[in-house]
């Protein structure tokens, strides 16, 4: 497969349950292989500012959120804008992308553990309506696995999927 | 004693005899399929944080076979047996006769093939630790997958990491006596699976 990173810029792989924020202009934020799971790419253009979240459960109790709060849909997206704003960003500037919960096995029962794909997008929406925040672009659903990239000396977020060619989201 | 108060390293010595019984009865069966003797070389069971495993499968993005089997009876669950392309492709290959490289892709005969493979290694690894345990455990018809590693392992971990941030996986890497063909499997059980050697004492709490 071939990969969208420069030659130089550094890709800082987001793991599981991660969020990481970044200004330097050689780096590219990267969530790879998202299955069922939730990449979130934002980026103040002004500021220059990126973050990705590598969101893995749709819900989490207070405890949880505290703890990992990159973890899960309803904690992850507060938590994200707010270290972003630490580093200088500006809530109302941020763009955010996001690609991911595919159903990579079929045939599972609904609200079935193996179907935290779909129940992973919607908990996502909630999120970003009840912290007044816009999707400016989505790859989501579907069968196969994904790649998210965000270049933070442009702000390009890109995606790809296993079968297909790394595009811009 | 209950499930919650077991230490990690404690289910750990438990699950040592049981996942080498295991594994030994899977390549038993995988020897009996492909009509060649495998053998075990190395099994390793140990606890990792999640983020690591896909880099034990070759990365996030590395092509890798996954086959699904769930379970039912004494308890309910699943595990994850992940492997290389590649080894699937030479087991394949044995399996049908051919001579080793001739499959390089997985068409539906191929696919069809590996889910037998899997179902097989899978339900020999389950009976054996049934029949150690004492208990009844009744798997599912395999689910077979080629995809990214990450995207494959994201569904057994978001389970597991709804309760834990570290994952109890068993790598055995075995392979014929001229090693030709090679492989290691990797076994990521989800909690109620790790919790069935307390089952009989009805002790597990859900």
């Amino acid at each position: 497969m071939t990969s969208p990173v420069l030659k130089d810029e550094v890709m800082v792989a987001i793991g599981l349950g991660e969020m990481h924020v970044s200004t330097d202009t050689n780096t590219v934020l990267a969530c790879l292989g998202l299955g069922s799971c939730i990449g979130v790419s934002a980026y103040d253009p002004v500021a220059r500012v990126g973050a990705m979240a590598h969101i893995v459960l749709p819900q989490g109790n207070e405890l949880d959120c505290q703890r990992t709060p990159a973890k899960f849909a309803n904690s992850a997206l507060p938590y994200l804008v707010m270290e972003m704003e630490r580093k200088g960003a500006i809530k109302n500037r941020i763009i955010l992308k996001i690609a991911g919960g595919a159903k990579i096995i079929n045939n599972v029962p609904a609200k079935s553990i193996l179907d935290i794909g779909d129940r992973n997008v919607t908990a996502i929406k909630i999120a970003f309506a009840e912290h007044q925040l816009k999707i400016k672009s989505e790859d989501l659903l579907g069968k196969l696995g994904r790649s998210l990239w965000l270049h933070i000396e442009t702000g390009i977020t890109r995606v790809r999927t296993t079968t297909s060619p790394v595009i811009e989201l | 004693m209950a499930a919650k108060d077991i230490k990690d390293e404690e289910l750990l010595l438990l699950w040592e005899d049981l996942m080498k019984k295991g594994m030994t009865n899977s390549i038993q069966g995988l020897s009996q399929m492909v009509g060649k003797e495998f053998q075990i070389t190395s099994i390793k069971i140990r606890k990792v944080p999640a983020r690591e495993m896909p880099y034990l499968l070759g990365g996030p993005e590395h092509m890798v076979v996954g086959v699904y089997i769930t379970f039912s009876g004494a308890s309910h669950g699943h595990i994850l047996l992940a492997h290389q392309p590649e080894f699937a492709y030479k087991v394949l290959d044995l399996l049908m006769g051919n001579p080793l490289g001739t499959i390089d892709s997985l068409d539906e005969m191929s696919q069809s093939a590996l889910g037998e493979m899997g179902n097989i290694t899978g339900t020999f690894f389950l009976n054996a630790v049934a029949d150690s345990l004492g208990v009844f455990l009744n798997p599912s018809p395999p689910i077979v997958l080629l995809d990214m590693a990450g995207a494959i392992l994201d569904i057994a971990l978001a389970e597991i990491l709804a309760e834990r941030d570290d994952v109890f996986i068993c790598e055995t890497s075995f392979g014929v006596s001229d090693r030709t063909v090679e492989g290691t499997f990797l076994i990521m059980p989800n909690a109620s699976f790790m919790e069935l050697p307390l089952v009989p004492t009805g002790e597990v709490h859900d």
